[in-house]
């Protein structure tokens, strides 16, 4: 985000820009966010006193379809990132728009997934496996959500007179490793909280 | 780039509260932190001398049991998440870009905005007494006593909270410290020439990297348990207080290293130079601090022995625990080896560091005591437990600060700080010291309990503790005179020169205090004491060219758009949630008008 | 990270647009195989075997392909896996903290009728004179006394639950197996401790009964 002084941005001790490291460092905290929320899932299973349990509730075919459409926009945004190294704008700033769509649509599916479950009788205060499913759920729909409005000030910015910059490709590959982490960390989450029996 | 604040040749101080609320300077931000994180250093100490006369005679009746409660756990979260850590950032802030040989960090406006939103969370962290009432649940805020069940006012409200917007302020000041230090050494410094300092710089950045988001889903959960119903610690519904703690040791043990280690990094600038050697066993000591940060990791239940772990659990972090002891004491042996055989100059940062060694050994001492689990389970929840963190945190940790101050201030300031004043308050700050904490490794010994806001009489208690209150107001008298000598030192003319104490390292390369641009030119290292390596080799420092075109990063003030941003998702969290998604909305405004700001 | 690398921003990452599309399609296809793992019915190890094995293959595509690891600085990639095997290995060892005795509840409803606990074998004599448990003794105590004495502490005088859970005839829906387990070996990672040295079966079989029928 921030721009380093003007020397520096072409000096960099070891060739790679402070962005980029600065995006990587911080998916690697990122990990520690997301194993606790995890683990604290894994750790309450089977300790839910009362139901709806994780197999009354879960389902699979949907969720799938929702994690399908994340990997798809994984696909997109890796297109824009190619776009924008190739200098192919147009396509940069649709793989951008598609991308962003398709986060959209993995949102709406989680918000129809916590209302079903609502009317199922499940919700943060109903047992261990609601708190822990909708809080690690939740804040992996939050970072798509973080996701998809930076994107969208990629794609405003690229629609400037200027686009965005001679540092386009750094712009949106920065993004994209953001994009990228939180479609990988879903594939955790879908694995472990869908997938694997109860 | 940046044309706004100019070049080299145009560096006249603009003042005015404008330039303080739009810098992006790092030794402006850095003196920030200072300021701030030293006047929170003085209310925590009086939130400490309100404890200490409550508990100097039997049955006390200075303040009772609530509001005590409200100062031990806010005098805790004070020093460490206000005082010790900012003016261990001040110090990372000032010499990170002046050590490595750069112009700034690498992100000037992101370091900004650390700034101010740690402001936030210590003003809403300090706000609470006058707010319905502060923390009263200990640092470690002990689930279920700190669920709503057991805390119904908003007191723990404002430890999740404030908790939280300090760890964003962490997060974003460590990445961007990391980043900085890998990335913009000046050129021929590789990783093995970096100053002791810079690594344990760099150890702490990645300590508080790696810790805090495990602290702040724990905030969250107690958060949710609190405000919306949720049973993440408390047993009746299946829930597990014991879960917090591990979540709260996982990031609660590193953060102890957090708060030694910058220490430990200032003292190993400090003795070389004062001693007139380079360190003994550089590599060694650089090891033995990523070691201590790794097996940080791995110890964290050794706070939780008498929680019913289970056999293999305590062997194993009793292991582990008494392994951190090893490289501690590699650091210890390097100190000294070190000193041995120098050509000693006992100033006051001299005083403070060989202090550190003495205090911090005790200290290290009592720690490896309690790795073992039984004679744990006899001083969990005791005073020896604060005897030994005190050693830890005050002869390690604060002494190390004041080491930092005495030594840097001629580099930050121009002015040396006045010599027989600060041994004097050296002194009253390491009596007072002894007194208040040594006597409690009697007291809890003799099983006087932690946090207990009076005793009764006849317990054998009264006299130690009553020294205990004698001594915290010597060491509280012995700040106050460092405060005189500050004040009396700033009126005086900053005549001091670049090299005072002909250090090693690039930071004396540079003016006393340094222009805004730090380096007219940007050193060439060839040594890891650059400094004496060209000295011995009679290389002349590199000439001033006529013209210099150095493009500094304009001033912003986007950084405090987007911490009052912060700051209103804090309040709204603590009072209504729609406030909180007003304060994401200005958080969102920031970044936009930050991101389209012409940096270029 | 010795090494002063040469600067590789201007290089892209070879990948070409058929390339990436197929590795969509991989990303896709191994989905598919998840969903149906997950619904084949095979036993219960290798499906968890196989689906981590999968999902960890298609982590490592995004992050090398699509995050460009594989082609970009190395510090990167040290980075990220230092923080990830940094959060795999304490998360792992948190879990197993818990996972000796946090045992699912429901999967001991499952064993229970095939593989009775040994100490089973006298309890059902005992549950069925459970209607009169206030003859039956705990180290010739009176259960209720033995309760008030040892539990009381941490469950409450009137088994409301305090820091333990509360132990009220409504509240325990699990079957005697658990409890039996639980008095007898504690619940690791809280603060219910092992009675297995000091009580014989009979006398955890008797308490038991009396937290599960008596009203508090």
């Amino acid at each position: 985000m921030a721009a380093g002084t003007h020397e520096v941005e072409h000096h960099t001790s070891l060739g790679v820009d402070n962005r980029k490291l600065l995006m990587w460092i911080f998916l690697a905290s990122e990990c520690l966010f997301f194993g606790t929320l995890i683990s604290t899932y894994l750790i309450f299973k089977g300790q839910s006193l009362v139901g709806p349990f994780p197999e009354d509730v879960l389902d699979i075919p949907l969720t799938s379809l929702s994690t399908f459409v994340l990997l798809m926009s994984s696909l997109t945004m890796v297109l824009a990132v190619y776009g924008a190294q190739h200098g192919r704008l147009g396509m940069m700033k649709a793989m951008l728009l598609a991308t962003i769509l398709l986060g959209l649509v993995f949102l709406g599916f989680q918000v129809y997934e916590f209302r079903h479950f609502g009317h199922l009788g499940l919700n943060l205060t109903t047992n261990q496996f609601g708190a822990s499913f909708f809080v690690a759920t939740g804040f992996h729909g939050l970072h798509v959500g973080v996701g998809v409005l930076y994107l969208i000030s990629l794609l405003f910015g690229s629609m400037r007179r200027n686009g965005l910059g001679s540092e386009r490709a750094l712009w949106v590959d920065t993004a994209g490793l953001y994009w990228h982490f939180v479609d990988i960390v879903w594939i955790v989450i879908f694995t472990v909280v869908y997938l694997i029996p109860h | 780039m940046a044309t706004a604040v100019g070049t080299a040749g145009h560096v006249e101080e603009r003042s005015g509260i404008w330039t303080w609320l739009t810098t992006v300077d790092h030794k402006k931000i850095a003196a920030l932190y200072g300021v701030t994180g030293f006047t929170f250093f003085l209310i925590g100490g009086i939130e400490a001398l309100m404890v200490r006369t409550q508990l100097a005679v039997p049955e006390g009746s200075v303040i009772d049991a609530d509001l005590y409660n409200q100062l031990f756990s806010t005098h805790a979260l004070t020093m460490i998440f206000l005082a010790i850590m900012p003016l261990g950032v001040a110090f990372f802030n000032y010499f990170i870009p002046l050590q490595i040989g750069a112009r700034d960090v690498a992100f000037p406006r992101l370091n900004a905005l650390s700034y101010w939103v740690f402001l936030a969370g210590g003003v809403i962290l300090t706000g609470s007494f006058f707010m319905g009432g502060a923390p009263d649940g200990g640092w470690f805020g002990y689930a279920p006593l700190s669920d709503r069940a057991y805390s119904v006012g908003s007191n723990m409200d404002f430890y999740v909270v404030s908790l939280l917007i300090l760890g964003v302020s962490s997060l974003m000041g460590s990445l961007n410290f990391a980043v900085t230090i890998i990335n913009m050494r000046a050129p021929g410094m590789t990783m093995m020439r970096l100053p002791v300092y810079m690594w344990m710089t760099l150890v702490v950045a990645f300590l508080l990297i790696l810790s805090l988001p495990v602290l702040t889903v724990g905030l969250i959960q107690l958060y949710f348990d609190r405000n919306f119903g949720t049973n993440f610690f408390t047993p009746e519904t299946g829930g597990d207080p014991i879960l917090w703690q591990h979540i709260f040791w996982i990031f609660g043990h590193p953060e102890v290293y957090v708060l030694i280690l910058p220490s430990m990094g200032i003292i190993s600038e400090v003795l070389p130079v004062m001693s007139r050697k380079p360190l003994f066993g550089y590599a060694a000591i650089v090891f033995a601090g990523a070691a201590i940060g790794v097996l940080g990791f791995g110890v964290w239940s050794h706070h939780m022995f008498t929680t019913g772990l289970g056999t293999v659990p305590q062997v194993v972090f009793s292991a582990s625990t008494m392994a951190i002891g090893i490289p501690t004491g590699i650091k210890i042996f390097n100190w000294l080896g070190t000193m041995y055989g120098g050509n000693i100059r006992f100033n006051t940062a001299m005083y403070f560091a060989v202090s550190f060694i003495v205090l911090f050994t005790i200290g290290g001492i009592s720690g490896v005591m309690h790795a073992s689990p039984p004679v744990d389970t006899q001083h969990q929840d005791s005073y020896f437990v604060v005897a030994h963190l005190h050693y830890v945190l005050f002869g390690g940790a604060i002494m190390g600060i004041f080491s930092g101050i005495f030594y840097w201030f001629p580099k930050i300031t121009g002015r040396f700080l006045d010599e027989a004043w600060g041994k004097v308050s050296f002194w009253l700050i390491f009596i007072g010291m002894n007194m208040t904490f040594f006597p409690m490794h009697f007291l809890g010994v003799s099983g006087m309990p932690r946090r207990i806001y009076t005793y009764e009489s006849g317990l054998g208690w009264d006299t130690w503790n009553l020294v205990a209150t004698i001594g915290a107001y010597t060491l509280a008298f012995g700040v106050l005179v460092f405060v005189i000598n500050f004040f009396k030192t700033m009126r005086q003319p900053a005549t001091a020169p670049a090299d005072p104490w002909g250090g090693a390292t690039l930071e004396w390369a540079t003016t006393s205090p340094p222009p805004e641009h730090n380096f007219d030119v940007v050193p060439e290292v060839r040594d890891r004491d650059p400094l004496w390596y060209n000295r011995d080799h009679n290389i002349a420092p590199p000439e001033t060219p006529e013209h210099l075109h150095i493009h500094l990063p304009p001033p912003s003030y986007f950084p405090l758009v987007v911490a009052m941003g912060v700051a209103l998702v804090g309040v709204g969290l603590l009072a209504h949630l729609a406030l909180a998604f007003v304060g994401a909305a200005v958080v969102v405004y920031g970044i936009w008008g930050w991101a389209l700001e012409p940096t270029s | 990270m010795e090494h002063e690398a040469l600067a590789h921003h201007e290089e892209h990452p070879p990948t070409t647009i058929r390339q990436y599309v197929l590795i969509g399609v991989i990303l896709a296809v191994i989905t598919l195989i998840e969903l149906w793992l997950s619904y084949s019915g095979l036993p219960d190890g290798v499906m968890i075997a196989g689906l981590l094995g999968f999902s960890a293959i298609k982590f490592i595509i995004v992050v090398a392909l699509f995050m460009h690891l594989r082609f970009d600085s190395q510090l990167f990639t040290r980075l990220f896996v230092f923080g990830l095997a940094l959060a795999a290995v304490l998360l792992i060892s948190l879990i197993s903290l818990f996972a000796f005795d946090h045992r699912d509840s429901r999967t001991v409803t499952a064993a229970a009728p095939t593989t009775p606990p040994a100490a089973h074998g006298e309890a059902p004599a005992t549950g069925g004179e459970g209607e009169d448990t206030e003859g039956a003794t705990v180290r010739d105590q009176p259960v209720a006394e033995f309760f008030a004495a040892n539990c009381a502490a941490c469950h409450g005088q009137n088994r409301e639950g305090v820091v333990g859970p509360a132990l009220t005839p409504a509240r325990l829906t699990q079957p005697d197996e658990f409890y039996f387990e639980t008095i007898r070996d504690g619940r690791s990672g809280t603060a219910m401790p092992p009675w297995g040295g000091q009580l014989d079966e009979q006398d955890i079989n008797a308490l038991v009964t009396f937290i599960k029928t008596v009203e508090p």
